[in-house]
């Protein structure tokens, strides 16, 4: 039980709630100390300005009043300050120059003593001495003045008062200011719970979506509220899982497919060996063509092997070394190659290349990119049909095309042409040796060289390719 | 030759302190130096310690003699106005000061008479003080009661 309570103590305070609220709390706490304690100090410093420029002045018009006297006696001293009328003070004070009490508002009797206050001995030593204080709910405050007759200090005066006006408008101030406080820091408190507590619950549950698309449901989505970046977080989450469920979804049809592809041979090539295994006496015109299709099948199986390790080297990113490579010229040497095949199917391929088409590539790619498109366009022709093979500079880019005469390809097909194992007419495409993978290596070696491939039909009959490869340096315009 | 013996009875002063010698601890009244008065009395209390031996009123006046130890302190009585005897006439103790005392004046001569009335009024059996110079009478007899130390005016409990 205990270590249970333990791990639920740790877990709040290392919440992000729990440590965003605090920081709110003490933000909040240090406006608040700042906003009781400031004013209430700014007034009462206004107040003890105040009073010592009265005070003082006032300590000064009786100093000056006795500066007049020939003599200071209690008896001229008393007429002068009950003159001046002070009344507003809990004590007049004055003294001679050893600081006897001539005259005193407070304690008639203390008049022939002495008193050695320390703002009287300094206003004896010369000093104008004000002194102030705000305790006990009063603005205490004391001044002295020394009492000159030519320049000689003949006695002091001092004054006291006694303010709870003032005292009691700042402690007015004060406690509304902390009521206004406790009120403040109430509600931000409950604010705080309340804005905090919304934005972590957003931040759990992208948590928790997080560990159910981890656990593999790659069809789970968020519904994003609101419009900011946490929103913004929502929907790119749902946009990666988007991407994740495409992505394992075409991962299980290329396995699928791959592995469909494979089967197909080999169940061919084992039941063409059963078959010669389990004949006796099978003529040797038969076996041979038995072998021949088991040649043809393990052909087939090569060239799939050959070209799935392409489209994997591809999707891990490897690239060959980029040189200058004249597209018009590898067209050409490419175009020799497929003359045989052309002449076997009776199709006519030409080519039209124009000057300068140099782009910066791997030369590996590029021949592959003319030899697939090249050799489907003679592949899926018709007898007597032709291919045009044409290169040319256009704006920044070098253009190859590859229009054929062929049975052309379905609208419908052409959004998944490019797909790998995707084929128009399975039949066909097998009987023909197509492996679905030519137009998938195409699409991605231009892709790598930041180029675009199009489809679409050619006026007149047949399909056309277009492939927009960046220039290179060396392109003459 | 002549440093070694100072040097000899300088250990031997310090071995008889630390044998415990004994003290007597003495409150004596200092003046208030200038830069740290503020508000309150411009005099104040000090105890120090002298020497054990002494009777009470000797040991007062020794203790007005010496220096404050107390920086915000000062000794209200110059070097040539330091006490330097006394006579107690009934309750009244007659003190005798050195000639400088004289030539205090103003606020120095009030501090001055406080302090001396004060620490010796703290003694038993005395209850006021003159102070003489000479044979000359400086200041006539004066009591605790003539001091006010504080203003207590507009201060509540």
């Amino acid at each position: 039980m205990r270590p249970a309570r333990e791990k639920q103590r740790r877990k709040l305070t290392q919440s992000v709630q729990f440590k965003l609220a605090l920081a709110f709390f003490a933000l909040i706490a240090a406006l608040l100390i700042l906003l009781n304690t400031y004013p209430v100090s700014a007034s009462r410093d206004i107040v003890f300005s105040e009073k010592e420029s009265s005070m003082l002045e006032q300590a000064g018009v009786i100093s000056a009043s006795l500066s007049g006297l020939d003599t200071l006696s209690g008896d001229g001293v008393a007429q002068i300050v009950e003159l001046l009328g002070l009344t507003d003070f809990e004590r007049v004070m004055v003294t001679d120059a050893s600081g006897r009490v001539l005259y005193d508002t407070a304690s008639p009797s203390a008049e022939g003593r002495t008193a050695l206050f320390a703002e009287l001995m300094r206003a004896l030593g010369s000093e104008r001495v004000f002194w102030s204080e705000f305790a006990g709910g009063a603005f205490l405050s004391r001044a002295a003045m020394p009492v000159t007759r030519g320049g000689t200090v003949v006695g002091a005066v001092y004054i006291c008062e006694r303010d709870t006006t003032q005292a009691d408008i700042i402690l007015a101030f004060r406690d509304r200011l902390g009521t206004v406080s406790a009120i403040a820091f109430a509600m931000a408190f409950a604010l705080t719970v309340v804005f905090t507590r919304r934005f972590t619950v957003r931040i759990t549950r992208l948590s928790e979506a997080v560990r159910t698309v981890r656990g593999g449901d790659y069809a789970y989505r968020l519904s994003p509220e609101g419009d900011d970046e946490l929103t913004e977080l929502c929907r790119d989450f749902n946009s990666m899982t988007e991407t994740l469920e495409k992505t394992e979804e075409q991962r299980r049809r290329f396995v699928s497919d791959a592995s469909h592809e494979l089967k197909t041979p080999l169940a061919a090539i084992r039941l063409l060996a059963d078959s010669i295994t389990g004949t006796e006496n099978m003529d040797p015109g038969t076996v041979r063509e038995f072998v021949q299709d088991i040649s043809s099948e393990a052909e087939r199986l090569q060239r799939t092997t050959e070209k799935l390790l392409n489209l994997s080297r591809r999707d891990d990113g490897a690239r060959g070394e980029l040189t200058d490579v004249d597209v018009g010229e590898t067209a050409e040497s490419t175009l020799r190659l497929l003359e045989p095949l052309a002449a076997k199917t009776g199709v006519t391929i030409s080519l039209e290349a124009g000057p300068g088409c140099i782009i910066s590539a791997p030369r590996d790619d590029v021949y592959q990119i003319i030899f697939n498109l090249a050799e489907n366009a003679v592949k899926y022709n018709v007898p007597g049909g032709s291919v045009l093979v044409s290169v040319r500079r256009s704006a920044g880019a070098v253009e190859l095309r590859v229009e054929d005469t062929g049975i052309g390809i379905p609208e419908k097909d052409l959004p998944n042409i490019f797909s790998r194992f995707y084929r128009v007419d399975k039949a066909r495409s097998r009987e023909r040796g197509g492996s679905g993978l030519g137009l998938s290596i195409v699409h991605d070696a231009v892709s790598a060289l930041g180029g675009s491939v199009t489809v679409g039909a050619r006026e007149g009959g047949g399909t056309r390719f277009t492939v927009r490869f960046p220039a290179g340096k060396g392109a003459e315009e | 030759m002549k440093k070694a013996l100072v040097f000899l009875l300088a250990a031997l002063a310090l071995m008889l302190g630390g044998c415990g010698m004994d003290m007597q601890e003495v409150t004596v009244w200092r003046a208030v130096a200038d830069f740290a008065l503020g508000s309150g009395p411009a005099v104040t209390a000090e105890v120090v310690r002298v020497d054990g031996a002494l009777g009470a009123i000797d040991a007062a006046a020794e203790a007005l003699n010496t220096d404050p130890g107390d920086a915000e302190l000062s000794n209200p009585l110059p070097e040539d106005a330091a006490v330097l005897g006394w006579e107690l006439a009934g309750s009244e103790l007659r003190c005798s000061v050195a000639s400088g005392y004289a030539a205090l004046t103003g606020r120095e001569r009030t501090t001055a008479d406080c302090c001396i009335t004060l620490t010796f009024c703290a003694v038993e059996g005395v209850e006021s003080v003159s102070i003489y110079s000479g044979g000359v009478m400086l200041s006539a007899a004066m009591e605790p009661e003539d001091f006010i130390l504080a203003d207590s005016s507009g201060i509540t409990e």
